[in-house]
């Protein structure tokens, strides 16, 4: 598998400026008393075939920003094009055709299965809807999907409790690939599962975007696992993207003190790099009501300078397809 | 290290009793933590890492749940015959956990400052101020910035990372012989679990603390624990040093446990494309039906008509490490 798609290649999702404020209304007059900037000017791109990994703390944005590029919930400005249509001021009904190209798939699928329907409806329904198929012929392609994912095709007949979370991950694949999209987000798909069954499902992702050519926005807060996955990726803190390249170009050589920071915290399973003295960064991650100004990590960052607490970092290309915000780099 | 240890498991079983049958949650543990020592327990979801520890507190709700047979020894006193009162006084003096759910186990309704001022109480006899006090330096201690402030403050109000450190502060508060952390970072960020395992690490250094840390990251063991047990459907299937069970696992559930887990060192090479891992096919079995042989036969490619039909004993297969399995392992 190359790590990039060629050049003459429009991406396949591009993003540019994004921002999604939540506001937050007073209790009395519900006036709107500021804003949750949970989202704050995300710029990435995603090719044909490539995953883009999204890591962060929590509170980062990362679920925002996944629910925002399918409007689930509304941006506040931006652009999020597919495949070069602007789809984020169209209106529901226009954005349905291109809407079906993008699935989301989340980290506890139960919550988002129907516990009264058997699953294969739930799937058979999607279909339905989005007017692929009916009938028998939904029926049929449910249970291949099933097959296809790891699960039986008389098992479409059985009810969402009925599954291991493991199974219910594999549901929501199915669901999700039901509908033949280019671009499934996949919200902590892995995150909830036993390490022997989270190895199964990461294996079927690589595996189904071989067969399919898909995409993947894959946000995780493990980064090994985001590491296995991913071509690119890209981390966030507070609302803002604070740098993003080529997997192996960002292990190796992290430049933002985030990333950096991210890295050294993560324990190595080999107990005999144990010395290894780590600079951990102090406190926790402030709250998106009122980010700090200037650069948002200035209030942790072991390395800030004057300028940091006043001015935001822009985000510059610090190598070929190695981009950072901030201003050491 | 000490020749006695400090807290010694023996053959302890734990049932529960439900409508779906017998869960032998806890069958037939032993394992042992000596004073300063870090032993870490590691396995998947249900394999009954929490249901040993709350055992040997005695906190096993019953119904549905029952110790029915083993011994727990603390410093030679036998816990699972004391007096409830007894029991207590232990858990509030020498023996302290640190949840899996720090929402659930803090008040809701109490505020920080006199949750953990009860406990200093009860322990040290002191007064209220005296309490309050000390209650602001632990806080300190377990870096909760404006310490004093948030001794007024309710435990919704704080994030899931303040939170744990309270429950920290709670813990070491009296000073415990034994901590027994049952998955006290899994619901954190990296970063914030580095802070944690950092000061466990210190409070270690200072009173000498035996830990027991529950956990089902292989780096964490790895970076913090002297020696390791891992537990497959209530049983313990391997234990030895932290270094031999990597420089060489001899269960083949651990085995694929280190290979199933992604490393971030493999992908320090140029150009290392998305590869697959190494799975282990199928899930954790339910405790109701486990297979008549070997727990882990079902899913296990080293598995034999031998191991389909009798218990493999848990046998010492080199100098200190022991593993439950017919079969001989990366040896
Ligand atoms: N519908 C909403 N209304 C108001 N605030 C919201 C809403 N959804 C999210 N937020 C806030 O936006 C911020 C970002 O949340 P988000 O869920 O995107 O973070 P995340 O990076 O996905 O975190 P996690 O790793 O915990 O899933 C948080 O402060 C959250 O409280
Ligand atoms: N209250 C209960 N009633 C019935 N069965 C229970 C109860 N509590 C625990 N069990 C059983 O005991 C087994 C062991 O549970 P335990 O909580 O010790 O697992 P664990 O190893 O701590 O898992 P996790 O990693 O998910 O915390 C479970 O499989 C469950 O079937
Ligand atoms: S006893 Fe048999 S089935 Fe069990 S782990 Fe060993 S080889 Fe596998
Ligand atoms: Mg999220
Ligand atoms: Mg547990």
């Amino acid at each position: 598998m190359k790590t990039s798609t060629p050049q003459e290649e429009a991406p396949l999702l591009e993003i540019n400026n994004l921002k999604t404020h939540f506001p937050i209304r007073s209790k009395i007059f519900s006036r709107v008393t500021g804003y949750i900037y949970a989202v704050d000017g995300v710029t990435i791109h995603i090719n044909k075939g490539e995953t883009l990994g999204l890591v962060g703390e929590s509170g980062s944005g990362k679920s925002t920003l996944g629910k925002s590029i399918l409007r689930l919930v509304e941006p506040s400005s931006g652009e999020i094009k597919i495949q070069g249509t602007d789809i984020s001021k169209l209106s529901k009904s226009r954005m349905f055709p291109f809407r079906r190209n993008v699935q989301i798939v989340f980290q506890d699928p139960y919550s988002s299965l129907n516990p009264r329907i058997p699953v294969g409806k739930i799937v058979s329904e999607t279909m339905k809807v989005h007017g692929i198929a009916s009938g028998a012929e939904a029926e049929e392609k449910v249970q291949k999907l099933f097959e296809r994912v790891g699960l039986r095709a008389s098992q479409t007949l059985n009810y969402a409790n009925e599954f291991s979370g493991g199974q219910r991950q594999r549901i929501g694949i199915a669901r999700a690939l039901a509908l033949n999209p280019k671009l499934i987000i996949a919200d902590e798909p892995v995150s909830a599962l036993d390490v022997s069954v989270q190895a199964q499902i990461i294996n079927l992702f690589m595996d189904l975007q071989e067969e399919f050519g898909l995409s993947y926005l894959f946000i995780a807060h493990d980064l090994a696992v985001v590491a296995h996955i991913s071509h690119r990726i890209a981390v966030m803190y507070l609302g803002k993207i604070v740098e993003i390249a080529d997997k192996s170009k960002l292990f190796k050589n992290p430049q933002h003190p985030y990333t950096q920071a991210l890295l050294s915290a993560i324990p190595t399973p080999n107990p005999e790099v144990k010395a290894r003295s780590r600079e951990l960064i102090e406190g926790d991650i402030p709250s998106p009501r009122n980010p700090p100004p200037g650069c948002r990590f200035h209030s942790r960052c072991p390395k800030v300078l004057d300028q940091c607490r006043v001015e935001v970092p822009r985000m510059t290309e610090a190598q070929p397809g190695h981009w950072v915000a901030c201003h050491l780099c | 290290m000490p020749d006695r240890p400090i807290l010694e498991l023996r053959d302890l079983q734990t049932n529960f009793y439900t409508r779906q049958g017998v869960a032998k949650a806890v069958d037939h543990v032993s394992y042992s933590v000596h004073a300063g020592e870090t032993l870490a327990v590691v396995g998947e979801s249900g394999c009954g890492k929490s249901v040993t520890s709350l055992s040997v507190l005695r906190l096993i709700p019953d119904p549905p749940g029952k110790i029915v047979g083993g011994s727990v020894l603390f410093e030679g006193e036998e816990l699972t015959e004391v007096s409830d009162q007894r029991m207590r006084e232990i858990r509030g003096n020498d023996i302290s956990m640190i949840f899996q759910e720090p929402m659930s186990s803090l008040n809701p309704m109490m505020t920080i400052g006199n949750q953990i001022s009860e406990a200093l109480i009860q322990h040290f006899g002191i007064s209220k101020k005296a309490a309050f006090q000390k209650a602001e330096e632990m806080l300190t201690v377990v870096h909760i910035p404006d310490a004093k402030k948030w001794l007024h403050g309710y435990p919704h109000e704080m994030s899931g990372g303040m939170c744990q450190r309270v429950m920290i502060a709670m813990a070491i508060c009296c000073n415990p012989k034994i901590l027994i952390a049952d998955e006290p970072t899994t619901a954190l960020d990296v970063t914030i679990q580095a802070q944690i395992l950092k000061l466990m690490e210190q409070l270690q250094q200072k009173l000498n603390t035996a830990i027991i840390f529950i956990t089902h990251d292989l780096g964490i063991v790895a970076e913090i624990a002297q020696r390791v047990v891992v537990m497959y459907a209530g049983r313990k299937v391997e234990e030895s040093t932290v270094r031999q069970l990597f420089a060489q696992p001899k269960h083949p559930y651990t085995v694929g446990l280190m290979t199933a887990v992604p490393r971030l060192e493999n992908f320090l090479e140029e150009e290392s494309a998305p590869s697959r891992l190494t799975e282990i096919p199928g899930a954790v079995p339910r405790l109701y039906n486990l297979p008549a042989g070997c727990a882990f036969v079902n899913r296990c490619s080293f598995a034999t008509d031998q191991c389909r039909q009798e218990k493999p004993p848990f046998e010492e297969k080199s100098p200190g490490h022991w593993a439950a399995c017919w079969q001989e392992i990366g040896s």
